[in-house]
């Protein structure tokens, strides 16, 4: 495949995954950026499933990287609101903002490898390619996913509650 | 009657391998059945949730600068540092005329989004001789350069400093290092590394707390170097701060 398709095919959704994972819109599509740069400095080559696999992980390690200090993260989540794309009514971009809000605090709650397990499964990975790229055994994702979907339901459900 | 686990639920849930045995118990076991049904209701809605931190995406510019980096990466290189700069730093590029501009958001993205940028992205090494950007409290007229840092080392050369003039050294947060200078200064870099020749006015560096290492030598001397953390500062200070250094070059 060429850069093009690649790119066109795969870019827009890395992007939002790292969106959804790091809530920073500039430093997602930076990231976004360096793991397709690194997908054609690495020449990795193999069926278009694989590379989008490598794509996301290499995402995803770049995230463990760079947000490894835990407060920084945090102060990128509060100062980096993630902007909606469409003009909405007033009505619907509260109604928006909240629910962002309440999936961004869910999950906060989450522990990264959490966090990354549940939002590649939500990005359509199988939970062997979920394994192989949090480094965890593929036995253990259903687990920890369970886990992960439980909490992010709970925080969601009460804060949605609280907000009635 | 065992009932499944909420693993092997979800396995079933989301397409895995299904065992004639698994398969039986969902058939007969209405508990089961429900339990399954309520984990793809949950699934449904946590997929829902989720599409709301959906920012848009900027595709366009973002295709063309990493188009650019990888053009440049794919060139030889017409000098090269040591090779555990370029091997540790995840980072790279930087740019032109305009980064110093777009600072203190992001520069790469800010880069990116620059179509008039991409031309010169694709030189390995960069010399840059315009943009004053207005927060600088360096020369009115300077120049920058600004490399993102992902994670690893740090390292920025200054040559030609004159004597007396300043060397201004300040933390940042953001995923980026820089170095501003007057106008006419002469950039280069290189993952992980920037150098600059500076015959004047003074030269402003913004380093980030998140490297690993960072150094930097002026025309031969060592004036800090370490982690931000743990720093070992021995060029010629005259005030510091936890933001930040501010050095004067001496005579000779």
């Amino acid at each position: 495949m060429d850069f093009d398709t690649i790119f066109d095919r795969h870019y827009p959704e890395l992007a939002r995954y790292c969106q959804r994972l790091i809530g920073d819109r500039d430093a997602a599509e930076d990231i976004a950026q360096e793991s397709m740069v690194r997908l054609f400095d690495h020449q990795v080559t193999g069926s278009e499933a694989g590379m989008r696999a490598w794509l996301f992980k290499t995402a995803t390690h770049l995230v463990r990287d760079r947000y490894r200090v835990e407060k920084n993260r945090v102060r990128l989540l509060a100062e980096n609101p993630v902007v909606p794309s469409a003009p909405e009514s007033p009505e619907l971009r509260l109604e928006r903002a909240e629910t962002r809000a309440q999936a961004r605090a869910a999950l906060d709650t989450l522990a990264p490898r959490d966090r990354e397990i549940l939002l590649m499964r939500y990005a359509g990975f199988s939970y062997r390619e979920i394994a192989d790229a949090i480094d965890v055994a593929s036995t253990s994702v259903g687990t920890l996913l369970a886990r992960a979907e439980r909490r992010f339901t709970q925080v969601v459900t009460e804060a949605a509650r609280q907000a009635l | 009657m065992r009932h499944l686990d909420e693993a092997t639920l979800l396995s079933v849930r989301d397409g895995g391998p299904l065992e004639a045995g698994v398969r039986m118990h969902l058939d007969a076991c209405a508990t089961c059945s429900r339990a399954l049904a309520a984990a793809q209701a949950r699934a449904e809605a946590i997929a829902l949730t989720l599409t709301a931190l959906d920012g848009p995406v900027e595709a366009t510019a973002a295709k063309a600068g990493v188009r650019a980096r990888v053009r440049a990466a794919g060139q030889p290189a017409p000098r090269r540092w040591a090779s555990q700069h370029l091997g540790r730093a995840a980072a790279l590029l930087l740019v032109t005329a305009g980064a110093a501009a777009a600072l203190p958001g992001s520069p790469v993205r800010s880069l990116l989004r620059s179509p008039a940028t991409e031309p010169e992205v694709a030189a390995p090494a960069a010399t840059l001789s315009e943009s004053a950007p207005q927060a600088l409290a360096v020369d009115a007229a300077s120049s920058g350069i600004s490399i993102a840092v992902l994670d690893g080392p740090v390292h920025v050369v200054v040559r030609g400093a004159a004597a007396g003039s300043e060397l201004l050294v300040t933390w940042t947060d953001e995923t980026a290092a820089s170095v501003r200078a007057a106008s006419g200064s002469r950039f280069t870099y290189a993952a992980g590394r920037v150098e600059v020749d500076a015959s004047r006015g003074t030269v402003s560096l913004e380093l980030p707390r998140a490297a690993t290492r960072v150094s930097v030598e002026v025309d031969g001397r060592l004036y800090l170097s370490g982690s931000p953390e743990a720093l070992e500062v021995a060029g010629p200070t005259v005030e510091r701060t936890r933001e930040s250094i501010r050095f004067r070059v001496p005579q000779g």
